[in-house]
């Protein structure tokens, strides 16, 4: 794939709501079994990807490097987010491809609430 | 305003957990990752990887279990980041051992280490979390 192609693009936004289900699942997968929830676990906006049709994501397999969570203000159960992804920068290191990419999510009134950084690495072909 | 029982350089309570493929499973299910790479060892050892291995951002979850005292105590995470150095074998049990690393008026930064029996540092990662308002 030509990852270079889709340098500066912003996936169409998806809205997203945080159900109780949602966390719970998550919590469950990180080996807490919470009897309550009362908070959103600062990584789980990961799971959104699943919902956002990334064009440069199709059927491609990348080594994660760097994370960074970034939060305007926590989200809370109930809250619906509007996520976009984009592909920031594609760079050539070594025999890899440097993907700088970023999922931000924007409360209804179009403000962000947090940003997800990543920085992942593809051999290249 | 911080608590002054927050003090710089003191430990958290460790974690250590055992990624197990139940674990793996149940991550897949909510994420929706099912590459073959965290669930079969074979497609795993053709990517250069010596057995399955767990997703790097269940890593990241587990991690952030470490601080949730503090979440239950007026705080929340303003940034949390990661630096995956190595990965981590479905079935291995993990260590994740945090000390706070600055306190500020309204934040505090911890520093957390995760590491496994093959590696002994798979993931560097620091939280900022702040005061609730």
């Amino acid at each position: 794939m030509n990852f270079k192609q889709y340098e500066g693009t912003v996936t169409q936004p998806v809205a997203i709501t945080i159900t109780e289900a949602l966390v719970k699942a998550y919590f469950e997968a990180s080996g807490n079994r919470k009897s309550a929830i009362d908070y959103v676990p600062p990584a789980l906006p990961m799971i959104f990807y699943q919902y956002i049709n990334v064009p440069w994501f199709h059927e491609q397999s990348f080594i994660h490097k760097d994370q960074v969570f970034h939060y305007e203000h926590p989200i809370s159960i109930g809250d619906t987010i509007q996520c976009t992804v984009s592909l920031i920068s594609v760079e050539n290191r070594r025999q890899f491809l440097v993907l700088h990419q970023e999922l931000i999510g924007k409360n209804v009134h179009g403000k962000m609430v947090f940003s997800a950084k990543s920085t992942l690495l593809k051999e290249a072909e | 305003m911080v608590s002054h029982a927050i003090k710089l350089g003191d430990a958290l309570e460790p974690l250590l957990i055992e990624v197990n493929e139940d674990l793996v499973r149940k991550y897949g299910e909510v994420s929706g990752d099912f590459n073959p790479i965290h669930f079969d060892d074979r497609a795993s050892k053709e990517k250069g990887f010596s057995a399955k291995i767990i997703h790097g951002m269940l890593s990241m979850a587990i991690a952030s279990n470490i601080v949730e005292p503090y979440l239950d105590k007026g705080y929340w995470v303003k940034t949390y980041e990661m630096k995956f150095k190595a990965p981590v074998l479905v079935g291995e049990t993990i260590s994740i051992k945090g000390t706070i690393e600055s306190v500020e008026k309204e934040s505090f930064t911890i520093d957390i280490t995760v590491s496994s029996p093959t590696y002994p540092q798979v993931a560097k990662s620091r939280f900022m979390l702040h005061v609730y308002k």
